[in-house]
């Protein structure tokens, strides 16, 4: 005579997912006491009578806690697109639901350049403002313009915030530039993008992004 | 661009994880820039993290010899990175007899006794004593570096804000780019390469109130 069926119950459950940016916590209990007498955040109370009677069986336990990054990525193809498209719609083959916002998304059917590294620089500066560089044995297209911010600009936010990018306009003193006209309009008839580098609350290198 | 290297690749297809880190351009055809975003504080974001990828040969051997094709070695200079146990190629940069300079594949490390094996054809043969190297892991005399570019842009809204609610529905709004997104092609939009994980994290109260009911219980 064995045990009468097999139940899983759980008397609380939630499930949350963000995809944004940002802190996201699923509970946060602040307990303020300025009184006398105990002061506790939480009790957990366990009570069980054991019967381990399978291998993957957990026992009677307090909590359990598994912490860690998630062992797939968000995959697809491109149904709409474009060249140089900002807003892109994809079929998704792997890991749906779980794109976030601040990754980047790359397109695996235009790679292309691989090679070695064969040497390195480390950035440098006290704000990072001199990035580091690798040294590559494959062949790549150079940027067409070099530059410094003039003075230090605040990281736009997109307006509205976490939906889109937003412009701005700032000056530039430019280390170098090979056929690079900044009046000039880009093949899209808009303005060339110039791409700062990622945190930008300093003065940065920046560069045509179109090339690269 | 955000460079891709293989020996930080983790897992195989489906799940294999890659790290692209963003390129921010190309000073010349050989040098691309780079800039590191992490939590670290600055400046130490300055340094670049290089994961599983050794660059640079700076690991050195002795006692080389190679009978039938296997090539033996003594690894010297500390104990060695438990990365050599994952490593399919190495790559002898230097060594007092020139036949042994080149990839020797198939990688095996004995803990035990402290030598290392692998395949070489173009040094078979050669036992004398004395034969010491250096060597870079990998395939290249400077390392395990291999890359690839992948053209891509920074994810600003993975919400299709034009359905009423907002979905996640596999539409994405990008940052401006260059890049071909032509219809079919594969896409992906990997993890993010600066990681730090901790099941627990425990904060405590200013020193000063710790000690005073420390010594309350102590009484």
């Amino acid at each position: 005579m064995g045990q009468q069926g097999w139940t899983t119950a759980r008397a609380s459950t939630g499930f949350f997912t963000s995809n944004t940016p940002g802190v996201i916590e699923y509970g946060y209990h602040t307990l303020t006491h300025p009184g006398t007498g105990d002061t506790v955040n939480s009790y957990l109370y366990t009570f069980c009578s054991n019967g381990t009677t399978g291998r993957s069986d957990e026992g009677c336990k307090g909590i359990g806690n598994n912490t860690g990054e998630d062992d797939m990525t968000y995959q697809g193809s491109i149904t709409s697109g474009g060249p140089g498209a900002t807003s892109v719609v994809t079929k998704c083959a792997s890991d749906c639901g779980n794109q976030g916002d601040g990754r980047y998304l790359i397109d695996l059917a235009n790679s292309a350049i691989t090679g070695y590294v064969t040497g390195f620089t480390n950035g440098s500066g006290s704000d990072g403002e001199t990035p580091g560089t690798f040294s590559i044995s494959s062949t790549v297209p150079v940027s067409n313009a070099w530059g410094r911010l003039a003075s230090d600009v605040s990281t736009p936010l997109g307006s509205p915030a976490g939906i889109t990018y937003t412009t701005e306009t700032f000056n530039v003193n430019v280390d170098s530039k090979a056929g690079f006209v900044p009046s000039v309009a880009g093949a899209s008839g808009t303005p060339r993008t110039l791409h700062v580098s990622q945190d930008s609350f300093t003065s940065r290198h920046l560069l045509n992004r179109s090339v690269l | 661009m955000f460079i891709d290297f293989t020996a930080n690749q983790a897992g195989v297809a489906p799940n294999l994880l890659r790290y692209p880190v963003d390129i921010i351009g190309a000073t010349d055809p050989h040098t691309i820039v780079w800039r590191w975003f992490a939590y670290s504080y600055k400046p130490a974001a300055n340094q670049f993290r290089w994961g599983n990828v050794v660059p640079g040969e700076s690991f050195a051997l002795d006692h080389l010899s190679n009978t039938g094709g296997t090539v033996t070695a003594r690894w010297l200079g500390g104990p060695p990175p438990p990365l050599i146990c994952n490593t399919r190629n190495i790559y002898f940069s230097t060594a007092t007899d020139p036949a042994f300079i080149g990839a020797c594949t198939e990688v095996t490390y004995s803990t035990s006794s402290g030598y290392l094996s692998c395949k070489q054809s173009g040094s078979a043969g050669h036992t004398s004593a004395g034969i010491k190297a250096k060597f870079a892991f990998g395939d290249t005399p400077f390392g395990n570096t291999e890359f690839t570019l992948w053209p891509g842009a920074e994810v600003i809204d993975v919400q299709d804000e034009a359905q009423d609610p907002p979905k996640v529905n596999g539409k994405f709004t990008l940052e401006p780019n260059s890049v071909a997104w032509s219809v079919g092609d594969a896409i992906e939009e990997p993890h993010h390469y600066g990681s730090k994980i901790s099941p627990w994290l425990i904060t405590e109260p200013p020193l000063g109130r710790s000690r005073l009911a420390q010594q309350e219980t102590l009484w």
